[in-house]
Protein backbone atom coordinates (compact mmCIF):
# COMPACT_ATOMS: atom_id res chain seq x y z
CA UNK A 1 0.00 0.00 0.00
CA UNK A 2 1.46 3.55 -1.23
CA UNK A 3 0.90 6.19 2.00
CA UNK A 4 -0.41 8.63 -0.60
CA UNK A 5 -3.17 6.53 -1.96
CA UNK A 6 -4.33 5.48 1.72
CA UNK A 7 -5.46 7.65 4.41
CA UNK A 8 -3.14 7.92 7.46
CA UNK A 9 -3.74 6.39 10.98
CA UNK A 10 -6.14 8.69 13.02
CA UNK A 11 -5.52 9.54 16.41
CA UNK A 12 -7.45 6.66 17.29
CA UNK A 13 -5.47 4.41 15.48
CA UNK A 14 -2.76 5.91 16.57
CA UNK A 15 -3.19 5.37 20.02
CA UNK A 16 -3.98 1.69 19.30
CA UNK A 17 -0.82 0.86 17.73
CA UNK A 18 0.90 2.11 20.96
CA UNK A 19 -1.05 0.19 22.88
CA UNK A 20 -1.01 -2.92 20.48
CA UNK A 21 -0.65 -2.93 17.38
CA UNK A 22 -1.18 -6.54 16.94
CA UNK A 23 -5.18 -5.53 17.78
CA UNK A 24 -5.30 -3.47 14.51
CA UNK A 25 -6.76 -4.23 11.51
CA UNK A 26 -4.78 -6.28 9.16
CA UNK A 27 -5.34 -3.53 6.99
CA UNK A 28 -4.01 -0.77 9.08
CA UNK A 29 -1.30 -2.46 10.49
CA UNK A 30 0.13 -3.57 6.64
CA UNK A 31 0.06 0.65 6.42
CA UNK A 32 1.99 1.34 9.61
CA UNK A 33 4.70 -1.16 8.51
CA UNK A 34 5.16 0.71 5.15
CA UNK A 35 4.21 4.09 6.23
CA UNK A 36 7.36 5.76 7.43
CA UNK A 37 5.45 9.15 8.73
CA UNK A 38 2.50 6.84 10.56
CA UNK A 39 5.62 4.45 11.91
CA UNK A 40 7.09 7.69 12.99
CA UNK A 41 3.64 9.21 15.02
CA UNK A 42 3.78 6.07 16.76
CA UNK A 43 7.46 5.11 17.88
CA UNK A 44 7.57 8.95 18.86
CA UNK A 45 4.88 8.86 21.22
CA UNK A 46 5.63 5.28 22.15
CA UNK A 47 9.25 6.92 22.88
CA UNK A 48 7.82 10.08 24.82
CA UNK A 49 6.37 7.59 26.93
CA UNK A 50 9.33 5.51 27.19
CA UNK A 51 11.14 8.57 28.67
CA UNK A 52 8.80 9.62 30.47
CA UNK A 53 9.27 6.70 32.42
CA UNK A 54 13.20 6.81 32.36
CA UNK A 55 12.83 10.47 33.59
CA UNK A 56 10.78 9.05 36.56
CA UNK A 57 13.00 6.71 37.43
CA UNK A 58 15.76 9.23 37.51
CA UNK A 59 13.77 11.71 39.34
CA UNK A 60 12.77 8.81 42.20
CA UNK A 61 15.12 8.33 45.05
CA UNK A 62 17.21 5.17 46.11
CA UNK A 63 16.02 2.82 48.33
CA UNK A 64 18.52 3.39 51.11
CA UNK A 65 17.61 0.87 53.95
CA UNK A 66 18.39 -2.73 53.21
CA UNK A 67 15.71 -5.21 53.18
CA UNK A 68 16.08 -7.04 56.45
CA UNK A 69 14.66 -10.87 56.35
CA UNK A 70 13.09 -12.56 59.62
CA UNK A 71 15.34 -14.30 61.67
CA UNK A 72 15.50 -18.06 61.11
CA UNK A 73 14.01 -20.23 63.30
CA UNK A 74 14.93 -23.61 64.39
CA UNK A 75 12.45 -26.61 63.66
CA UNK A 76 13.64 -28.04 66.93
CA UNK A 77 12.19 -26.72 70.01
CA UNK A 78 14.89 -27.37 72.01
CA UNK A 79 17.81 -26.08 69.68
CA UNK A 80 16.34 -22.56 71.13
CA UNK A 81 17.56 -23.39 74.26
CA UNK A 82 21.01 -23.12 73.58
CA UNK A 83 20.66 -19.64 72.41
CA UNK A 84 22.72 -17.42 74.04
CA UNK A 85 19.98 -15.56 75.00
CA UNK A 86 18.11 -18.17 76.80
CA UNK A 87 20.86 -18.97 78.51
CA UNK A 88 20.96 -15.43 79.76
CA UNK A 89 17.41 -15.16 80.60
CA UNK A 90 17.91 -18.82 82.56
CA UNK A 91 20.71 -17.49 84.38
CA UNK A 92 19.07 -14.67 85.71
CA UNK A 93 15.93 -16.54 86.68
CA UNK A 94 18.17 -18.81 88.53
CA UNK A 95 19.70 -15.62 90.31
CA UNK A 96 16.75 -14.31 91.50
CA UNK A 97 15.36 -17.41 92.51
CA UNK A 98 18.33 -17.75 94.70
CA UNK A 99 18.15 -14.78 96.04
CA UNK A 100 14.67 -14.59 97.47
CA UNK A 101 15.32 -18.00 98.87
CA UNK A 102 18.18 -16.53 100.58
CA UNK A 103 16.39 -13.60 101.61
CA UNK A 104 13.45 -15.32 102.64
CA UNK A 105 15.63 -17.77 105.13
CA UNK A 106 17.59 -14.66 106.31
CA UNK A 107 14.21 -12.63 107.40
CA UNK A 108 12.75 -15.99 109.36
CA UNK A 109 16.14 -16.52 110.62
CA UNK A 110 15.93 -12.84 112.11
CA UNK A 111 12.44 -13.33 113.42
CA UNK A 112 13.19 -16.27 115.07
CA UNK A 113 16.02 -14.81 116.79
CA UNK A 114 14.17 -11.54 117.62
CA UNK A 115 11.49 -13.58 119.08
CA UNK A 116 13.59 -15.70 121.78
CA UNK A 117 15.40 -12.19 122.90
CA UNK A 118 11.90 -11.18 123.85
CA UNK A 119 11.50 -14.36 125.48
CA UNK A 120 14.62 -14.43 127.16
CA UNK A 121 14.28 -11.01 128.24
CA UNK A 122 10.21 -11.72 129.22
CA UNK A 123 11.66 -14.55 131.71
CA UNK A 124 14.56 -11.94 132.77
CA UNK A 125 11.87 -9.54 133.99
CA UNK A 126 9.79 -12.36 135.69
CA UNK A 127 12.39 -13.56 138.09
CA UNK A 128 13.32 -9.92 139.01
CA UNK A 129 9.64 -9.15 139.41
CA UNK A 130 9.49 -11.82 142.17
CA UNK A 131 12.59 -11.00 143.63
CA UNK A 132 11.35 -7.57 143.66
CA UNK A 133 7.53 -9.20 145.52
CA UNK A 134 9.77 -11.25 147.93
CA UNK A 135 11.26 -8.18 149.16
CA UNK A 136 8.12 -6.18 149.23
CA UNK A 137 6.69 -9.05 151.56
CA UNK A 138 10.10 -9.59 153.85
CA UNK A 139 12.27 -6.73 153.22
CA UNK A 140 14.71 -8.45 156.06
CA UNK A 141 16.98 -11.22 154.75
CA UNK A 142 16.18 -14.54 155.53
CA UNK A 143 19.06 -14.90 158.44
CA UNK A 144 17.22 -11.95 160.22
CA UNK A 145 14.14 -13.17 159.88
CA UNK A 146 15.29 -17.00 161.58
CA UNK A 147 17.30 -14.61 164.72
CA UNK A 148 13.78 -13.20 165.07
CA UNK A 149 12.30 -16.40 165.18
CA UNK A 150 9.60 -15.00 162.66
CA UNK A 151 11.08 -16.42 159.56
CA UNK A 152 7.66 -17.75 158.31
CA UNK A 153 5.16 -15.23 160.51
CA UNK A 154 1.47 -16.26 160.16
CA UNK A 155 -0.34 -13.71 161.19
CA UNK A 156 -4.11 -14.15 160.98
CA UNK A 157 -7.00 -12.14 159.81
CA UNK A 158 -8.25 -11.80 163.69
CA UNK A 159 -5.04 -10.79 164.87
CA UNK A 160 -4.69 -7.69 162.42
CA UNK A 161 -8.43 -6.56 162.68
CA UNK A 162 -7.38 -6.67 166.84
CA UNK A 163 -4.55 -4.62 166.39
CA UNK A 164 -6.47 -2.14 163.64
CA UNK A 165 -9.90 -2.08 164.01
CA UNK A 166 -12.03 -0.77 160.79
CA UNK A 167 -13.68 2.60 160.80
CA UNK A 168 -17.41 1.11 160.18
CA UNK A 169 -16.61 -1.36 163.23
CA UNK A 170 -15.26 1.70 165.18
CA UNK A 171 -18.50 3.76 164.80
CA UNK A 172 -20.39 0.48 165.27
CA UNK A 173 -18.52 0.08 168.65
CA UNK A 174 -19.08 3.94 169.66
CA UNK A 175 -22.98 3.59 168.64
CA UNK A 176 -23.62 0.60 170.62
CA UNK A 177 -21.29 2.26 173.52
CA UNK A 178 -23.96 4.95 173.32
CA UNK A 179 -26.83 2.48 173.57
CA UNK A 180 -25.39 0.33 175.88
CA UNK A 181 -24.38 3.79 177.93
CA UNK A 182 -27.98 4.84 177.61
CA UNK A 183 -29.70 1.42 178.32
CA UNK A 184 -27.31 1.37 181.39
CA UNK B 1 19.60 -9.69 55.32
CA UNK B 2 19.64 -9.64 51.95
CA UNK B 3 23.26 -8.70 50.60
CA UNK B 4 24.01 -5.88 48.10
CA UNK B 5 27.29 -6.69 47.60
CA UNK B 6 28.79 -7.71 44.60
CA UNK B 7 29.61 -11.57 45.41
CA UNK B 8 26.17 -13.07 44.50
CA UNK B 9 25.25 -12.30 41.07
CA UNK B 10 21.78 -10.75 40.50
CA UNK B 11 19.97 -12.48 38.32
CA UNK B 12 19.15 -11.58 34.82
CA UNK B 13 17.57 -13.93 32.69
CA UNK B 14 13.96 -15.51 33.24
CA UNK B 15 16.02 -19.53 33.92
CA UNK B 16 17.85 -17.91 36.71
CA UNK B 17 14.70 -15.91 37.86
CA UNK B 18 13.20 -19.15 37.76
CA UNK B 19 15.55 -21.32 39.39
CA UNK B 20 15.89 -18.60 42.43
CA UNK B 21 11.88 -18.82 43.07
CA UNK B 22 12.05 -22.18 43.35
CA UNK B 23 15.53 -22.77 45.92
CA UNK B 24 13.39 -19.79 47.60
CA UNK B 25 9.88 -21.49 47.64
CA UNK B 26 12.12 -25.27 49.08
CA UNK B 27 13.25 -22.70 51.95
CA UNK B 28 16.49 -21.46 51.13
CA UNK B 29 17.07 -17.96 52.24
CA UNK B 30 20.08 -17.09 50.57
CA UNK B 31 18.17 -17.33 47.07
CA UNK B 32 15.25 -15.30 48.44
CA UNK B 33 17.97 -12.73 49.54
CA UNK B 34 19.43 -12.66 46.04
CA UNK B 35 15.63 -12.14 44.94
CA UNK B 36 15.29 -9.23 46.95
CA UNK B 37 17.95 -7.43 45.84
CA UNK B 38 17.01 -8.42 42.43
CA UNK B 39 13.79 -6.37 42.94
CA UNK B 40 14.24 -4.03 45.73
CA UNK B 41 14.69 -1.10 43.43
CA UNK B 42 11.66 -1.71 41.30
CA UNK B 43 9.11 -2.48 44.51
CA UNK B 44 10.98 0.82 45.70
CA UNK B 45 10.06 2.93 42.99
CA UNK B 46 7.32 1.33 42.53
CA UNK B 47 6.36 2.21 46.03
CA UNK B 48 7.46 5.80 45.97
CA UNK B 49 5.72 6.64 42.53
CA UNK B 50 2.25 6.25 44.55
CA UNK B 51 3.08 7.64 47.49
CA UNK B 52 5.56 10.12 46.89
CA UNK B 53 7.26 9.93 50.48
CA UNK B 54 10.72 7.98 50.83
CA UNK B 55 10.12 7.00 54.13
CA UNK B 56 7.04 5.27 53.88
CA UNK B 57 8.40 3.73 50.54
CA UNK B 58 11.27 2.39 52.67
CA UNK B 59 8.71 0.97 55.00
CA UNK B 60 6.61 -0.21 52.51
CA UNK B 61 9.24 -2.14 50.45
CA UNK B 62 10.35 -4.14 53.67
CA UNK B 63 6.92 -4.92 54.31
CA UNK B 64 6.27 -6.29 50.59
CA UNK B 65 9.28 -8.11 50.91
CA UNK B 66 8.75 -9.84 54.76
CA UNK B 67 5.11 -10.80 53.72
CA UNK B 68 7.00 -12.40 49.72
CA UNK B 69 8.95 -14.25 52.34
CA UNK B 70 6.31 -15.68 54.04
CA UNK B 71 4.15 -16.23 51.52
CA UNK B 72 6.67 -17.90 48.83
CA UNK B 73 6.13 -21.32 49.20
CA UNK B 74 2.41 -20.73 48.11
CA UNK B 75 3.47 -19.32 45.35
CA UNK B 76 1.84 -21.54 41.95
CA UNK B 77 4.00 -20.28 39.12
CA UNK B 78 7.19 -19.43 39.61
CA UNK B 79 7.36 -18.07 36.01
CA UNK B 80 5.27 -15.16 37.30
CA UNK B 81 7.30 -14.36 40.54
CA UNK B 82 7.64 -10.45 39.38
CA UNK B 83 4.11 -9.93 38.71
CA UNK B 84 2.92 -11.78 42.10
CA UNK B 85 5.29 -9.48 44.00
CA UNK B 86 4.23 -6.78 42.23
CA UNK B 87 0.82 -7.64 43.13
CA UNK B 88 1.48 -7.90 46.62
CA UNK B 89 3.19 -4.26 46.64
CA UNK B 90 0.12 -3.36 45.01
CA UNK B 91 -1.65 -4.48 47.63
CA UNK B 92 0.32 -2.97 50.56
CA UNK B 93 0.40 0.41 48.80
CA UNK B 94 -3.67 0.10 49.21
CA UNK B 95 -3.62 -0.48 52.99
CA UNK B 96 -1.14 2.38 53.45
CA UNK B 97 -3.34 4.39 51.84
CA UNK B 98 -6.47 3.12 53.53
CA UNK B 99 -4.88 3.61 56.56
CA UNK B 100 -3.81 7.38 55.64
CA UNK B 101 -7.66 8.50 54.30
CA UNK B 102 -8.81 6.82 57.98
CA UNK B 103 -5.69 8.94 60.00
CA UNK B 104 -6.79 12.63 58.11
CA UNK B 105 -10.29 12.12 58.86
CA UNK B 106 -8.75 12.87 62.68
CA UNK B 107 -6.29 15.55 61.48
CA UNK B 108 -6.91 19.09 61.39
CA UNK B 109 -4.96 19.99 58.51
CA UNK B 110 -5.18 16.70 55.11
CA UNK B 111 -1.68 16.20 54.39
CA UNK B 112 -1.84 15.87 50.26
CA UNK B 113 0.98 13.38 49.10
CA UNK B 114 1.38 15.71 46.08
CA UNK B 115 2.20 18.63 47.38
CA UNK B 116 5.18 17.02 49.25
CA UNK B 117 6.83 15.04 45.80
CA UNK B 118 10.02 16.73 46.90
CA UNK B 119 10.69 14.17 49.79
CA UNK B 120 12.30 11.88 48.17
CA UNK B 121 15.28 14.02 47.69
CA UNK B 122 15.71 14.92 51.37
CA UNK B 123 18.78 12.20 51.44
CA UNK B 124 20.56 13.02 48.03
CA UNK B 125 20.84 16.76 49.34
CA UNK B 126 20.66 17.74 44.87
CA UNK B 127 22.10 21.10 43.97
CA UNK B 128 19.27 23.67 43.72
CA UNK B 129 18.07 23.32 40.06
CA UNK B 130 18.21 19.79 40.31
CA UNK B 131 15.71 20.03 43.34
CA UNK B 132 13.75 22.55 41.73
CA UNK B 133 13.45 20.36 38.31
CA UNK B 134 12.45 17.08 40.10
CA UNK B 135 10.07 19.46 42.50
CA UNK B 136 8.23 20.12 39.49
CA UNK B 137 8.33 16.87 37.30
CA UNK B 138 6.59 15.25 40.62
CA UNK B 139 4.38 18.44 40.35
CA UNK B 140 3.51 17.65 37.09
CA UNK B 141 2.87 13.94 37.43
CA UNK B 142 0.85 14.24 40.22
CA UNK B 143 -1.68 16.89 38.71
CA UNK B 144 -1.71 14.61 34.94
CA UNK B 145 -2.74 11.45 37.19
CA UNK B 146 -5.10 12.78 39.47
CA UNK B 147 -7.23 13.55 36.37
CA UNK B 148 -7.19 9.90 35.44
CA UNK B 149 -9.62 7.50 36.85
CA UNK B 150 -7.77 5.20 39.42
CA UNK B 151 -7.95 2.13 36.42
CA UNK B 152 -6.57 4.02 33.88
CA UNK B 153 -4.09 5.96 35.75
CA UNK B 154 -3.40 2.31 37.97
CA UNK B 155 -2.37 0.89 34.34
CA UNK B 156 -0.47 3.78 32.73
CA UNK B 157 2.16 3.51 35.79
CA UNK B 158 2.52 -0.37 35.51
CA UNK B 159 3.02 -0.22 32.08
CA UNK B 160 5.24 2.76 31.41
CA UNK B 161 6.89 3.81 35.16
CA UNK B 162 6.77 0.20 36.22
CA UNK B 163 7.92 -1.29 32.53
CA UNK B 164 5.46 -4.50 33.06
CA UNK B 165 4.07 -5.76 29.62
CA UNK B 166 0.17 -5.71 29.33
CA UNK B 167 0.27 -9.50 30.61
CA UNK B 168 2.03 -8.69 33.75
CA UNK B 169 -0.27 -6.05 34.03
CA UNK B 170 -3.31 -8.35 34.26
CA UNK B 171 -1.51 -10.54 36.28
CA UNK B 172 -1.03 -8.07 38.64
CA UNK B 173 -4.78 -6.94 39.00
CA UNK B 174 -6.14 -9.76 37.93
CA UNK B 175 -8.20 -8.79 34.83
CA UNK B 176 -7.96 -9.74 30.98
CA UNK B 177 -5.57 -8.52 28.97
CA UNK B 178 -8.31 -6.84 27.28
CA UNK B 179 -9.74 -4.87 30.00
CA UNK B 180 -5.92 -3.60 30.54
CA UNK B 181 -5.68 -2.51 27.21
CA UNK B 182 -8.67 -0.75 27.14
CA UNK B 183 -7.76 1.21 30.29
CA UNK B 184 -4.15 1.98 28.77
CA UNK B 185 -6.12 2.91 25.58
CA UNK B 186 -8.43 5.69 27.31
CA UNK B 187 -5.70 6.93 29.31
CA UNK B 188 -3.27 7.63 26.61
CA UNK B 189 -6.32 9.09 24.35
CA UNK B 190 -6.46 11.29 27.61
CA UNK B 191 -3.23 12.00 27.31
CA UNK B 192 -3.24 13.43 24.11
CA UNK B 193 -6.07 15.26 24.77
CA UNK B 194 -4.11 17.14 28.11
CA UNK B 195 -2.23 19.82 26.85
CA UNK B 196 -0.20 19.32 29.96
CA UNK B 197 0.66 16.19 29.35
CA UNK B 198 1.51 17.10 25.55
CA UNK B 199 3.68 19.77 26.94
CA UNK B 200 5.32 17.02 29.90
CA UNK B 201 5.88 14.37 27.17
CA UNK B 202 7.79 17.22 24.45
CA UNK B 203 10.22 18.35 27.67
CA UNK B 204 10.83 14.88 28.13
CA UNK B 205 11.76 14.60 24.49
CA UNK B 206 14.12 17.29 24.05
Amino acid sequence: MKSDTIQHLDEHQLIQAVVDAADLPQSVQAHLSECSQCLAGQKDFQRALTKLGQKAEQYAPRPQRRIVLPVHQSKNPFGNLLNWHNLIAAAATVTAVFILVWGTHIARNFSERRTENLTAEMRNAEKLMSEVNTLVDNPLPPIYLEIAGEKKPDYDEEFYQFLIPTIEDKTLTSVQGKRGTSLC
Amino acid sequence: MASSDNTTPIPDTSEQLVSLVDQARAGNRSAFAQLADRFHADVFRMVFYRIRSRADAEDITQDVFLKAFQKISGIQDTAKFRAWLFSITLNRIRDFQRKKRFRALFKAENENIDSHPTAASDGEQPDALAHVLRQDFWRQIGLILKKLPKMEHEVFLLRYFDHLSIKEIAGVLKKNESTIKTHLYRALAKFKKEPAMRQLLSEVIQ
